[in-house]
């Protein structure tokens, strides 16, 4: 048979056409899309500690560097509610001060484990731009609500267990008026607590 | 040109392909799009080979009765395998696809039990104060 250019050419556009239309399809859909709660939900199971703090760890960089570039006017915020202000929460917090986050508003219960109340001590004393306040009962849901746009929640647990979470990056706005509007009413039953007091809590022995 | 020396080279280069994006794909963990995308450029290189091996097949001639029956058993043999690998395929997007809709499922329940409570769990608060 005898080279035909034209229906070589033709078979080439369509094979470009079709890889094109595959590639648009599979990086169009996105798993994590729901329009109910947010542009990307991602859940992470209780053995997935690394993988929970270093989507926060992004997360908060993204921002700082959304703040930087202008994307987002006034101050960079990060509300949480928490039972125990614990190793891993005072970790993103740290993160979240030392990138620009210059309103961190912290909800526990009355309880921490004894070895972190130092950690709370220095942490309250080196950053001013972290308050930490304490419920007269530990809070049963807990969460985080970064710059009032995306949510990390957590699993109910108990205080010695540790269980999944999810991400929700760019939350939907009614999602998060609804923890918003919660972590206000929390906050009227919260008293703030000094570096001095949080070295008094009472603890936990691990 | 004759068709049957390029035979062996696209034998060769499209198993190479399919092979290689496989072997991609088992090594990405997290980005699930790229994962997918390896997985259909492999089942594209499968269907080449599959063309040129049905192209090879054509150009057989001369064969005795027993060399007919061997080359036969071979080439049902070798489509066999090659449909089985493009069918792990297809399967694996499938069981990929499935698991991250439960993932995103379990993710939604989290977040509505979450909801569900926090009202009342406020409520909890207000009664103490009372």
């Amino acid at each position: 048979m005898q080279f035909d250019y034209t229906l070589i050419l033709i078979l080439l556009s369509l094979s470009t056409l079709t890889v094109i239309f595959i590639i648009k399809l599979i990086y169009k859909h996105n798993p994590h899309y729901d329009d109910q709660y947010g542009k990307e939900i991602v859940l992470f199971h209780s053995t997935e500690r690394y993988k929970k703090r270093v989507w926060r760890f992004n997360l908060i960089e993204k921002l700082k560097n959304q703040k930087i570039k202008g994307k987002i006017i006034g101050e960079l915020e990060l509300k949480v509610i928490v039972g125990e202000f614990s190793e891993g929460t005072q970790e993103i917090v740290k993160h979240a001060a030392n990138h620009k986050f210059n309103s961190i508003t912290i909800i526990s219960g009355p309880k921490v484990f004894c070895e972190d109340r130092m950690e709370i001590y220095t942490l309250l004393d080196k950053y001013k731009s972290v308050e930490y306040l304490i419920l007269p009962k530990r809070p049963l849901k807990h969460f985080m609500i970064f710059n009032k746009t995306h949510l990390f929640i957590e699993k109910p647990h108990r205080h010695n267990h540790s269980r999944g979470s999810v991400g929700v990056m760019k939350a939907q706005p009614k999602l998060i008026e609804i923890y918003d509007q919660a972590f206000n009413k929390m906050l009227k039953y919260a008293h703030p607590l000094t570096k001095d007091e949080a070295m008094k809590q009472e603890c936990y022995i691990n | 040109m004759d068709i049957t020396a390029l035979i062996p080279e696209f034998l060769v280069l499209s198993l190479a392909g399919s092979s290689l994006s496989i072997a991609a794909y088992s090594s990405f963990k997290d980005r699930s799009d790229d994962q997918k995308l390896l997985l259909i450029i492999a089942t594209l290189f499968s269907f080449a080979f599959l063309v040129i091996f049905i192209l090879s097949a054509t150009t057989l001639n001369n064969l005795t009765f027993n060399q007919f029956i061997l080359t036969l058993l071979f080439y049902a043999l070798i489509f066999m395998a090659i449909l089985s690998i493009i069918g792990f395929i297809i399967q694996r997007l499938r069981i990929d696809q499935k698991y991250k809709d439960d993932e995103l499922e379990s993710a939604i329940d989290i977040i509505e039990s979450s909801m569900d409570g926090l009202n009342s769990s406020i409520t909890l608060f207000e009664t103490k104060e009372k």
